[in-house]
C-alpha cells in the first residue's frame, strides 16, 4: 500500500514535471485519490481514430506496480480489442505480460499503438474482429470512423 | 442355645459356602470375559493393523500424488522463485554497484519504484541480464514472476545439462 501510494506519486511528478513532451496524452489524478486516474489520448494519425481525443479511466491495484492498473476506455470506441458497452481493453501488458517497469504513461502509449495496430484474432468486439478478418478492412475503418465522429471529436455548434 | 450356636454356625458355613462358591462364579465369570475381551481386542488389533498396513499404504500413495500434484499446480500458478533461489542472487550496495554501470539511467534509478539509488541501498543484480534493483523491490516481483521486469528475460540460469555439450564442445 505505502509502496503504491510513492510510486505513484512519483509517476504523479514525472508527468507533472514531462506535461508537454508526450502531447497525445494528457494523465490527470484524482484529486481526493491517487489510485484514480484519467487519460485523455488522441487518436493515431493515419487511423479512423484520427482527430479524436479518447477518455481512459485507470484503477490502480494496492499491489502496483506488482500487478497492473485496470484500464478501460470511457469514450465509445469501435476496436478489435476494445469491448463496446463497457470499453474494457484486451492487451497483453495489462495481463500476463505486465511488468513493473511500465507506467501510467506508457501504458497509454501501448494503448495508442493498440489503436493503430489491432489483433483481431483476440477480439473483444466480435463485429469489429469478423470486419477485419475477413478482410473488409475499409469496412472496419468506416465504422470506427464513424464511431470515432459520434463519441470522440468535441460536437460542432 | 449349643444348638442354636451350631445350627447359626452351620448355617453361617453353609453361608460362607454359598458365599465363596458365588465368588469363584463370579472370578470365573469375569476372567472367561476378560478372556474373551481379550481375544476379541486382538481379533480386532489384528484386523486393524491389517486394514491400517492397507490403508496406510494406499493413503502414502494418495498423499504423495496429491503432493506432486499440488506442487506442480502451485509452480505453475505462481511461476516465481522461490526464497532459496533467491537467497543466492547476488546482492550488493549501490556504491560498490556504481562502478560497474555506465550512464544507463536504469542504472541510476530502480524501475520498479522510480526512486534514485542511494549509496547505502542494498540492490539485487540479475545474474542472467545483469540489471539491478532495489532488493526489497525487485524480490516480490521475482518470487510471483521469474522474469526481469526492464529485458522480461528469465534470471533463471540455463540448466546445466544445457551448458556442459557445449562447453565440452569449444574445449
Ligand atoms: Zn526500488
Ligand atoms: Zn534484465
Amino acid at each position: 500500500m505505502q509502496a503504491s501510494r510513492a510510486r505513484l506519486f512519483k509517476e504523479y511528478k514525472e508527468v507533472q514535471r514531462e506535461k508537454s513532451a508526450d502531447p497525445d496524452i494528457q494523465l490527470v489524478c484524482d484529486d481526493s485519490n491517487i489510485f484514480k486516474w484519467n487519460a485523455l489520448i488522441k487518436g493515431p494519425s493515419e487511423t479512423p481514430f484520427e482527430g479524436g481525443v479518447f477518455q481512459l479511466a485507470f484503477s490502480v491495484p494496492e499491489q502496483y506496480p506488482l500487478q497492473p492498473p485496470q484500464v478501460r476506455f470511457l469514450t465509445k470506441i469501435f476496436h478489435p480489442n476494445v469491448h463496446f458497452k463497457t470499453g474494457e481493453i484486451c492487451l497483453d501488458i495489462l495481463k500476463n505480460a505486465w511488468s513493473p517497469a511500465w507506467t501510467l504513461q506508457s501504458v497509454c502509449r501501448a494503448i495508442i499503438a493498440l489503436m493503430a495496430h489491432p489483433e483481431p484474432d483476440s477480439p473483444l468486439n466480435c463485429d469489429s474482429g469478423n470486419l477485419l478478418r475477413s478482410g473488409d478492412i475499409r469496412g472496419y475503418q468506416s465504422m470506427a470512423r464513424m464511431y470515432t465522429r459520434l463519441a470522440a471529436m468535441p460536437k460542432k455548434g | 442355645m449349643n444348638g442354636g450356636t451350631v445350627d447359626s454356625s452351620s448355617s453361617r458355613r453353609s453361608n460362607s459356602i454359598n458365599f465363596s462358591k458365588g465368588a469363584i462364579d463370579d472370578v470365573a465369570y469375569s476372567i472367561g470375559l476378560s478372556l474373551l475381551v481379550l481375544v476379541v481386542l486382538v481379533i480386532i488389533s489384528y484386523i486393524s493393523y491389517k486394514c491400517n498396513r492397507l490403508s496406510s499404504h494406499s493413503s502414502t500413495t494418495n498423499f504423495s500424488f496429491y503432493r506432486t500434484h499440488d506442487d506442480s499446480i502451485t509452480a505453475q500458478q505462481l511461476g516465481g522463485l522461490d526464497k532459496a533461489t533467491l537467497v543466492n542472487y547476488p546482492k550488493l550496495l549501490y556504491s560498490q554497484a556504481k562502478p560497474h554501470k555506465g550512464d544507463d539511467p536504469a542504472a541510476s534509478a530502480c524501475s520498479i519504484c522510480l526512486s534514485d539509488y542511494k549509496e547505502t541501498d542494498m540492490l539485487r543484480l540479475l545474474p542472467e541480464c545483469g540489471h539491478i534493483f532495489h532488493l526489497k523491490c525487485i524480490d516480490p516481483w521475482l518470487m510471483l514472476h521469474p522474469t526481469c521486469p526492464i529485458c522480461r528475460s528469465s534470471p533463471l540460469p540455463t540448466p546445466l545439462a544445457e551448458v556442459v555439450p557445449t562447453s565440452m564442445h569449444q574445449n
